[in-house]
């Protein structure tokens, strides 16, 4: 209805366009016929002149024959040019004037006419009538004897008649006494012939002086004049009006363009429109969003392609439904709540649906709903809505990459803080504690480089597996790093020693073997715990502790439990003071070395030394190398202590040697790092030869764990300080995974048997097993064997038993100082 | 001088012969007019009891009137003038004695509403028309079907066929010499002579003017001609002149029916309308003369 009040102004134009032009058109025919009218007029008022002219000759023809048909045919002649000059309604446009002369014309021929008619009579009556007098009045002359008087009585009235006749005027008293006289002398002859000439005369007279008065009135008709005035009034009407119908045929004209005018400007106008909306229409048919409109109450009235595409619902179905028909549910209603207040204040509302199509797919939509309102009157709403499934899919997705591990899948360490956040609420609450389990796998490192990454991921996997597996609903497990993992165990504060029981079952699980590919692995892990709230109340600090604890596990010797304590927080205090220190004690000269005896169990004399390197700090006290090694191999100062000690064992090696005669070489600890300089070979060689020493008097100790680091180029450096004689140990044999493939491509001289093995090797059978296999693998690789940490008699009883030529430890002797030893 | 004058106007000369011939074809009616004009002319439906036809008064045959003194109409009535005749009626300049009808139009209602003719009126004459087969006949000439003006438009068609060329006389006018004879030539001279030409010539030998009843001796009549209709003093006795075509055929004469010969109506005319004497001779070969104007019917065939 709207619109077609919009368009009613146009049609109106058109309308009044089409009226004026009418009338424009209309007044030309008017015109045009009122000229041809007018001409018919003019030229009929001629022809009535002329008209007239005829009649009026035939009254001046009087008292002689006319042939009356003539007459008749010119008065029906005339007659009929009165009836068509009155026809015509072009009278009603000129001014009364016109119509009164028509009228005066009309009743001037009615009169005419009349007098025509009574003198067509009359006349008829009097042709020979005078005559016809003579011829009796001679008959009765010649029949009577009249006296001249009587003669002269016959002869006067006959030529008084005559006279009349002429039109001589003559006194009517004198022809009304010829008549008389004539009566008397009839009385007087009593004659037929007197009888029939007093009969004409009388008649006669009397016709001709009646004819005489027709002519007369006849002549005072003016038709003719009013004939001449109807056409000069014609004239000037004609004229007049022409000029006034013309200016109002040019007023239609001009008020026929402009409606026009106003027309083309709004047909125009709405053309534009039209485009526009096209265009408008086009745009929102295509566009990407869907486009809900909607009446008042709601009820569909126009969706585009794109709700077809998001909803599956077609048009035919979507039009007159409630938009409510898309409602997943998965909303709470106070969502709606809030929309539909926003849109009753006929304010605009914006947010995201989580709607579902036809057939009940959720699919996610930003959405923005507007009412429309149309001269402060609601007439619907207006929905744009954008289908960002896809977007949130994705966004779901990168937040589950962001929050976990992609190996494992395990929640990480960001979804660990978080986790943490969001129960440390719940916990707070509930007053209930949390307890979070710091792992670290032991030695997956070692995995990891001898085995390969893949063996290595494959380990991560199946223990995030099992560790899954094997916490209860409510706790979580995280991957934290490389080989670590935590677990979030809520706890009833009363129950909280239970979680020693859960850490202990989950070491136990990890150290299940497991098989992969062709390997069953055996691995542990250390796990420290830390417990809200007494060890920390944010997620940052019971991490830090949980770590600290597993730290001390590891130093523990690792497969163990430890509760985070404060001292272990001091502990990492202490490794950063290691470090301000280390970098002093160079100058301070704080390092010293210490030599423990290696001996011959056969003869029981010290055959070589391990220098083991000692620090005593003056702000630390004195430091074990197990703290120091690592951080002076972090900050890099280890080279230096390295050559530091190659030195000093050079320069000792003679006065060593002087004191014990059996002396073959003493033992220097390679640390990885250290072979990773290149340099280190011409260090060694250069010292070696300033010291004048032999190269088989010096022994590279390397850990089996560290030369599996990185097998080919460590070989390379050892073949070279081999080929150059220097002696090749392998310490801590047994710890590592390395083969006997590997290691028989090393050039190992001596393999140190690890303390480990050892410590129980009185009451477990299988470590004198594995020592014994140790032993006759040695002796057929042609390799030494030195046994670390013989504390006990009974120890190195047994392994001399086992045919262990070398053995250290306690029992024989602790490090001690050069002086020491040269004081024995 | 005054004989001179007299001489002059005793020498009565017709620059054209004063009578005209009635033409032998017709090419100015509508044949299917005329056709239905005939009918109704001929059918008594026209009156109000459905007993009287135009054609009872005006015989076609025997001279266009009834041969009677005064008309009967619907129930008997007997009418107060004698019927005019029908024939070459188109040519007179007015209808009725009175000249009361301007046209054979006009002419033709009287009849039909007279009390004393047909005694109808046009609403019931129409309705009882409308329910016959006249309905479709007037429908296809005319478009607004039967009306006053309709039907009697078709009668005045009809009439205007009713024309009788072939007079003896209008022969002889042809120029055939021996169409009429000597004695008849002889009462033509005498009738212009006498004056009797005044007003009897033209096409229709009268009937283009008035004359007054009584020219020249006053005659007691009780119709007082067109006074009747105008009121005019000028106007009484004046009646329409009647044409002398078949004057023979259309006895009594007069509007009164008065007289039953050509030869006591030639007598009377000349004493009381020319005042002119007249012997029985003259008389006989003028009456001789009038015989001559009777024609023979048209044969109007429709095309």
């Amino acid at each position: 209805m709207k619109i077609n009040k919009k368009y009613l102004l146009g049609i109106v134009f058109l309308f009044a366009f089409v009226i004026f032009a009418i009338f424009s058109i209309l007044q030309v025919v008017s015109m045009k016929n009122s000229i041809i009218e007018f001409d018919n007029i003019i030229d009929t008022t001629e022809k009535m002149r002329i008209s007239n002219i005829r009649l009026n000759n035939f009254i001046t023809q009087k008292f002689t024959f006319i042939n009356y048909d003539e007459v008749v045919k010119e008065t029906n002649n005339f007659n009929t040019l009165l009836e068509n000059l009155k026809k015509p309604k072009i009278y009603n446009r000129f001014n009364k004037k016109s119509k009164l002369y028509l009228k005066n014309i009309e009743n001037d021929f009615e009169k005419k006419s009349y007098l025509l008619e009574h003198f067509k009579t009359i006349n008829a009556s009097t042709i020979n009538a005078v005559p016809y007098l003579f011829d009796l009045a001679q008959a009765i002359k010649k029949e009577k004897k009249l006296n001249l008087h009587e003669l002269n009585i016959l002869g006067k009235a006959v030529t008084d008649t005559l006279k009349l006749s002429l039109n001589i005027k003559l006194n009517h008293n004198i022809l009304q006494k010829d008549i008389e006289n004539i009566k008397q002398l009839n009385e007087k002859y009593h004659d037929i012939k007197f009888s029939y000439l007093y009969m004409n005369i009388k008649a006669t007279i009397n016709n001709i002086t009646s004819l005489y008065k027709i002519v007369k009135e006849y002549k005072k008709i003016n038709l003719d004049t009013n004939l001449l005035k109807l056409l000069t009034i014609l004239e000037e009407e004609h004229t007049l009006t022409n000029k006034k119908e013309s200016l109002f045929s040019i007023v239609w004209l001009i008020m026929s363009f402009i409606f026009l005018t106003f027309f083309i400007y709004i047909y125009t106008k709405h053309i534009k429109t039209n485009e526009e909306l096209e265009s408008f229409k086009l745009a929102v048919e295509n566009s990407d969003n869907s486009i809900v409109i909607t009446d008042t109450n709601r009820n569909i009235t126009y969706v585009n392609d794109a709700f077809t595409k998001a909803t599956h619902y077609d048009k035919k179905e979507a039009l007159g439904q409630n938009p409510r028909i898309l409602k997943s549910g998965h909303l709470p209603e106070d969502f709606y709540k809030e929309m539909n207040e926003t849109l009753d204040k006929g304010k605009k509302w914006t947010g995201e649906f989580i709607n579902k199509d036809k057939y009940g797919k959720i699919y996610y939509e930003k959405a923005s709903i507007t009412p429309i309102i149309k001269k402060e009157k609601l007439t619907g709403y207006l929905a744009i809505k954008l289908d960002i499934t896809d977007y949130i899919e994705q966004k779901k997705k990168i937040e589950f990459i962001a929050m976990h591990d992609a190996l494992t899948e395990l929640p990480n360490r960001r979804n660990f803080e978080e986790h943490i956040q969001k129960c440390l609420k719940i916990v707070q609450d509930k007053k209930s504690s949390l307890v979070v389990l710091f792992m670290d796998l032991d030695g997956f490192k070692h995995i990891n480089d001898t085995l390969g990454h893949y063996i290595g991921d494959s380990l991560l996997i199946s223990i995030a597996k099992k560790l899954t597996n094997h916490v209860s609903k409510h706790d979580h497990v995280f991957r934290i790093g490389g080989d670590e993992f935590a677990v979030i165990l809520h706890m009833k504060s009363e129950h909280i020693k239970e979680c020693d029981k859960v850490a202990e079952r989950l070491l136990k699980i990890i150290s299940e073997p497991i098989v992969i590919d062709s390997y069953t692995l055996k691995i542990t892990a250390s796990i420290g715990i830390s417990i809200y709230p007494q060890d920390g109340l944010d997620a940052k600090t019971l991490l830090k502790h949980a770590d600290s604890a597993m730290y001390e596990a590891k130093l523990e010797g690792k497969n163990c439990i430890k509760h985070y304590k404060k001292e272990f927080s001091d502990s990492l205090m202490k490794r950063l003071k290691i470090e301000q220190a280390l970098s002093n004690a160079f100058k301070n000269k704080e390092f010293s070395v210490v030599y423990q005896p290696e001996y011959s169990l056969k003869t029981n004399k010290i055959v070589g030394f391990e220098a083991l390197l000692r620090w005593h700090s003056k702000e630390l006290g004195q430091i074990s190398p197990s703290y120091f090694i690592p951080v002076a191999e972090d900050v890099g100062l280890i080279d230096e202590i390295g050559k530091m000690v190659f030195k000093e064992v050079c320069s000792n090696y003679k006065i060593l040697k002087k004191r014990f005669s059996n002396l073959n070489m003493i033992t220097v600890n390679v640390s990885s790092v250290q072979l990773m300089n290149e340099n280190l070979f011409e260090t060694f060689t250069y010292i070696l030869k300033t010291e004048n020493l032999q190269a088989r008097n010096i022994g590279l100790e390397i850990t089996e764990t560290h030369i599996m680091k990185d097998i080919t180029k460590s070989n390379i450096l050892l073949k070279r300080f081999s080929n150059f004689g220097f002696k090749i140990l392998i310490d801590d044999f047994g710890t590592g995974y390395s083969s006997m493939n590997y290691l028989k491509k090393l050039p190992i001289d001596i393999l140190k048997i690890d303390k480990s093995f050892i410590d129980n090797i009185c009451e477990d059978t299988s470590d004198i097993k594995i020592v014994k296999a140790i032993i006759a693998i040695s002796k057929s690789m042609n390799y030494d064997i030195i046994v670390e940490g013989i504390e006990k008699k009974a120890q190195e009883k047994i392994l001399r038993d086992l045919g262990a030529n070398y053995a250290q430890g306690y029992f024989f002797s602790k490090p001690k100082s050069i002086d020491e030893l040269l004081s024995i | 001088m005054f004989n001179k004058i007299l001489l002059l106007l005793c020498t009565l000369s017709f620059a054209q012969e004063p009578i005209i011939p009635i033409p032998l074809h017709l090419n100015d009616v509508n044949p299917i007019k005329v056709k239905l004009g005939k009918k109704l002319f001929f059918d008594p439906i026209l009156s109000k009891d459905e007993t009287v036809a135009c054609v009872n008064c005006h015989i076609l045959t025997e001279g266009g009137d009834d041969n009677l003194k005064f008309s009967f109409g619907i129930d008997g009535k007997e009418g107060n003038i004698n019927s005019p005749t029908v024939l070459n009626s188109r040519y007179n300049f007015v209808q009725f004695w009175d000249g009361r009808a301007k046209n054979l139009q006009e002419q033709a209602e009287g009849p039909i509403t007279n009390p004393v003719e047909m005694g109808n009126n046009f609403e019931n004459l129409i309705s009882v028309l409308n329910k016959t087969s006249y309905k479709k006949e007037f429908e296809k000439i005319y478009k607004d079907g039967i009306t006053k003006k309709n039907i009697t438009d078709a009668i005045a068609e009809f009439e205007k066929t009713l024309i009788t060329p072939n007079a003896p006389f209008d022969k002889y006018l042809r120029g055939d010499k021996n169409a009429i004879s000597q004695k008849a030539k002889t009462g033509y001279e005498i009738f212009k002579s006498k004056g009797c030409i005044a007003c009897h010539h033209g096409i229709n030998l009268g009937s283009n003017m008035y004359a007054r009843f009584g020219l020249l001796k006053n005659i007691k009549d009780s119709n007082l001609g067109r006074y009747e209709i105008t009121r005019e003093e000028s106007d009484k006795y004046l009646f329409k002149v009647p044409t002398l075509r078949n004057i023979a055929l259309t006895a009594p004469y007069m509007h009164d029916g008065r007289y039953d010969t050509l030869e006591d109506v030639v007598k009377f005319m000349s004493y009381y309308q020319l005042g002119k004497m007249i012997s029985d001779k003259e008389i006989d070969s003028i009456v001789a003369f009038l015989k001559t104007l009777t024609g023979e019917i048209l044969k109007y065939e429709n095309k």
